[in-house]
């Protein structure tokens, strides 16, 4: 099986995947150009504001493609451990979070409106940030 | 038997050894082979599996069972006043739901110029504190014959107004770039009909069971839609029946 050292990356790579799901079905949502069924927070607003597409690009496309990417360097980690997929790791859950926060930012202050679909993909990027700390620490005490 | 010498015996050792760790190493592969495959084939599942549950979800729907009057004296009318297709919606220019349904609405109104649509009034005063100015203020212009436009530069710069201590400022600026005559509108818009106009819609709104804007009809009949191709079906429909 796999070696234990790789836990983290086996919970990021979970994570990620639901997080992959939320961004993807967003995605999927938005080029349908259909207005997603809101429970809460008037999500309407967020994912159809001027933020919901950033330089042509749909803002959940970047989160698919952001998910996909952790899923494939902790395959890449797991399979053939080497040293820049270790980096590229931390990088992306670095770059997750920053970017996380400055989207939450953007619902709390200039929207003044939550949508579930962007807090859930904030809470993952935010547990994969965790778990990448985690593993950084492990790796850098054994 | 022969018996092997010491050297043989060695070389013979050696090789199994080779053949056990290549094994190990072929089976490690084909692990590591069969985890890319699985997460490719789970992926693969996840984003056909969502294109099926997006495209299959409801989408539209019309509901006989849930009726509104075809009209009433507190309508804004836009469009062909005699069409056979009414579309009726009951919104609040404050609602941000309502303001995300905007450009399907206002792309509705450009491709099928020959249907009735019927604003009505529902501002949920509770929840949007300046809802009752603004349908004022689309009372106001609808006078002036430019509720439309009125109703396209509210929803568009919702977020400039809706917290605004003094919305009626913002309002007149908007009727002065519209190019109303920004002291009947100003008037018009603090006036007693206006005020009665929008309550009365209110009034008249709850009486017919509505609890949400934006909420749609189409002859009548409770409509659901999210998007303009669910919109173009159930019209394109009424019209050929």
């Amino acid at each position: 099986m796999m070696p234990l050292k790789n836990k983290f990356i086996i919970y990021s790579a979970i994570i990620a995947f639901l997080g992959f799901l939320d961004a993807t079905y967003l995605t999927l949502v938005h080029f349908r150009n259909t207005i997603p069924p809101c429970t809460i927070g008037n999500c309407e607003t967020v994912l159809t504001s001027q933020y919901a597409v950033i330089l042509g690009i749909p803002t959940a496309l970047l989160g698919s493609l952001f998910y996909l990417s952790v899923i494939l360097v902790c395959l890449l980690i797991m399979t053939n451990y080497k040293k820049i997929f270790h980096q590229a790791y931390y990088l992306l859950a670095a770059t997750g979070l920053i970017v996380s926060a400055i989207l939450l930012g953007i619902q709390a202050f200039v929207l003044h409106a939550f949508c579930q679909y962007c807090l859930l993909s904030a809470a993952t990027s935010t547990g994969i940030a965790i778990l990448a700390y985690l593993h950084y620490r492990e790796q850098k005490n054994s | 038997m022969e018996k092997l010498t010491k050297a043989q015996k060695k070389a013979l050792q050696k090789s199994e050894w080779q053949k056990e760790a290549e094994a190990a190493a072929r089976k490690e592969q084909m692990k590591k082979f069969g985890l890319w495959g699985a997460v490719a084939v789970l992926v693969g599942i996840a984003i056909f599996g969502l294109a099926l549950f997006v495209n299959k979800s409801p989408t539209s729907s019309i509901d006989t069972s849930q009726t509104v009057p075809m009209s009433s004296e507190y309508d804004i009318v836009l469009g062909n006043k005699n069409s056979k297709v009414s579309l009726i919606e009951y919104s609040d220019l404050q609602c941000p739901a309502c303001a995300s349904y905007h450009p399907l609405v206002k792309q509705i109104l450009t491709e099928y110029p020959n249907v009735r649509y019927v604003y009505r009034n529902f501002p949920l005063t509770n929840i949007h504190p300046n809802a009752q100015i603004a349908a004022q203020a689309g009372y106001a212009a609808n006078l002036q014959g430019k509720f439309w436009e009125m109703a396209d530069a509210l929803f568009t710069n919702q977020p400039d107004w809706e917290k605004s201590p003094s919305p009626q400022t913002i309002f007149v600026n908007y009727a002065q770039k519209l190019g109303l005559n920004a002291e009947k509108f100003t008037t018009d818009m603090n006036s007693q009909e206006a005020k009665k106009f929008v309550s009365e819609s209110e009034k008249q709104a709850i009486s017919a069971g509505i609890n949400s804007t934006p909420s749609f009809f189409l002859n009548g009949a409770r409509i659901t839609a999210s998007s303009y191709e669910d919109f173009k079906k159930l019209i394109d429909d009424a019209f050929e029946k």
